[in-house]
């Protein structure tokens, strides 16, 4: 490549990322499997930094306040392929926990029990974490303050996904053995009901007006649709052959759903108003976590396998940048 | 001039005093001793374990969301074997071991490795017990892809896809472990658990819920029961020199 191909590739990145002297108003942060560390992207510069965080962070969010993030820690660590596990330190259960991390002095603040090897949880708007606890085949409600959890809600095995409706009232689960996603009213800490969908679904994202749900499955390869206010699937809407449907971003008005397909390399541009598939690219390795910029012209999508972040140009459907991060990136945040 | 202190800084600390530091002795490792058992003293211990509760009803596990998988059953249920009460009240499908009075002894690494086969997308066995660094050939006699995922306790999260007709694939838990939960992370009713000790007293009820460790040498121990949806239970066991012991669990 030569420098003037360099330069112009590097002039569309730094536009899109809004670069000026003081750089976008915003960071990327991502949670790295299998190196003990988040990522903290400035999309200015489109480089990484990493800040040591805890043992397997996976599941990541901000504070309503936005001045911290919650990071799922656990010391139950994934087998390295090819590495004979015994020259290796034994897993540590007293690394579990939800990692408190302090936004602008970039460091951990402490780690609150979540109960054993916790991957996925939603922040409430009371700052209760919903956390969906194996062990209990449950969601277990976390109060940071306390430390302590002080209610688990049963919704069928392996709990996966957790997300607060856009009201704040509810909690959606799925359970990955059941094939389900069980509703739980927060205020009197019961399940609702519980949803029959689609095969190992992982995420739930809602609509803005919370009037439908839509959640990824796996296994079929599909969209399941939950109307909230029946509690009902309506449909189940195949993506495309091989793709193994993940995480979601919604657009703020609801436009459109971007939807990472692990396997199948791909991000598919899902329209909710006419439940069709508008595109699908590829962008990485395994993609996974997915997040929207702020002005929304940038997708970013952890890909584990390459430990690498791609950022992608929603206008071109194109990756512009692979960013080096940490080790088998899992989870992204974009926070502003 | 903060380049020349710079520069000076790192020629120190490049150069230091030009001594050769110390060697230190590396101690070597100090032997194993391999414990081995007097076949004149060791004993055998046996018994049953029991389920006195209502019978469970049999629950069929549906596969109608593969249709390979139910193909290979040819249209006869399946059953889910999570709790297997045989007629006379034995419980099958318990894990036996001896839990504690073994510390300190090492025995012979375990010879050959252990099967643990994807069939008619179940599990076969459904919980086996292994030695802590014994191989585990996991094996997919189906038509369709598995993927398992062992997620271990004492140990590291081991996840494989495997393709109909894909080599074995081997895995070996350096630690014990009891217990570790298999499951397919393409076929959600598909479940297994692997016991990993250390030491070779451990056994897998038959049908009948009876068990058998033999060879065990002399002294005290704690025995303990695993069961998948009843729990553990343990009992204090004498066993004498050339003796034999006999003991019974029971669930409720």
């Amino acid at each position: 490549m030569t420098h003037f191909s360099k330069f112009a590739l590097l002039v569309p990145i730094a536009l899109l990322a809004g670069c000026g002297s003081s750089g976008p108003p915003y960071h990327v942060y991502i949670s790295n499997e299998s190196s003990g560390d988040i990522s903290i992207i400035d999309p200015g510069k489109m480089e990484a930094t990493n800040v040591p965080i805890g043992k397997r962070a996976r599941g990541i969010h901000a504070s309503a306040d936005g001045k911290l993030l919650y990071i799922a820690l656990s010391g139950s660590p994934l087998a390295p392929p090819g590495v004979d596990e015994s020259t290796l330190p034994p897993p540590d259960k007293s690394a579990d926990g939800i990692g408190v991390f302090d936004v602008a002095q970039r460091k951990l603040l402490r780690k609150i029990p979540g109960g054993s090897d916790p991957e996925q949880f939603a922040v409430g708007r009371d700052g209760m974490l919903f956390i969906s606890n194996e062990d209990a085949s449950g969601v277990s409600f976390l109060d940071p303050a306390k430390g302590a959890i002080v209610n688990t809600i049963p919704t069928g095995p392996e709990p996966e996904g957790v997300t607060l409706t856009p009201d704040g009232k509810q909690i959606y689960a799925t359970s990955e053995e059941d094939g389900t996603v069980t509703v739980i009213d927060i205020k009197t800490a019961k399940a609702l009901k519980t949803i029959k969908v689609g095969r190992r679904p992982r995420g739930i994202t809602f609509l803005p007006d919370g009037s439908r749900a839509f959640v990824t499955n796996e296994n079929d390869g599909t969209l399941s649709v939950i109307d909230t206010a029946s509690m009902e699937a309506t449909k189940a809407i195949p993506l495309g052959e091989g793709l193994k449907p993940m995480g979601q971003a919604m657009s703020r008005d609801g436009s459109r759903l971007y939807i990472t397909t692990g396997r199948g390399k791909s991000v598919v541009i899902f329209e909710p108003s006419t439940e069709k598939v508008l595109a699908t690219f590829e962008v990485g390795q395994r993609p996974w976590g997915i997040a929207l910029s702020p002005d929304e012209k940038l997708l970013f999508t952890a890909n584990g396998p390459s430990n690498d972040v791609s950022v992608v140009d929603i206008a071109t459907r194109s990756v512009i940048k692979k960013i080096k991060v940490g080790q088998r990136p899992w989870g992204v945040l974009v926070l502003q | 001039m903060k380049a020349i202190v710079c520069a000076v800084a790192l020629f120190a600390a490049a150069c230091g005093n030009n001594k050769t530091p110390e060697k230190k002795a590396v101690e070597a490792p100090k032997p194993v001793e391999v414990f081995h058992v007097d076949p004149a003293t060791a004993g055998v211990i046996s018994g049953k374990v029991a389920f006195t509760g209502a019978k469970p009803p049999r629950k069929v596990i549906v596969m109608d969301s593969d249709a390979s998988c139910e193909k290979a059953h040819a249209g006869h249920p399946v059953y889910d074997e999570s709790l297997v009460v045989g007629n006379k009240g034995g419980l099958a499908n318990a894990f036996v071991y001896i839990q504690k009075g073994m510390e300190g002894r090492h025995f012979e690494p375990a010879e050959g490795s252990v099967l643990l086969d994807q069939t008619g997308c179940t599990y076969e066995p459904r919980v086996l017990g292994v030695r802590a660094g014994q191989m585990i050939d996991v094996k997919n006699s189906d038509a369709v892809s598995h993927n398992v995922h062992f997620k271990p306790t004492n140990n590291y999260d081991w996840n494989q896809q495997q393709s109909p007709g894909a080599p074995d694939l081997e895995h070996r838990f350096p630690r014990a472990d009891v217990m570790i939960p298999v499951k397919c992370n393409v076929h959600s009713w598909m479940h297994a658990f692997i016991g990993v000790v250390e030491h070779p007293y451990f056994a897998v009820t038959a049908q009948d819920g009876s068990f058998e460790l033999k060879n065990v040498p002399p002294g005290d121990y704690t025995l303990a029961v695993w069961q998948e949806k009843l729990g553990e239970q343990t009992q204090q066991v004498h066993l004498a020199p050339s003796g034999t012991a006999a003991v019974h669990f029971t669930y409720q």
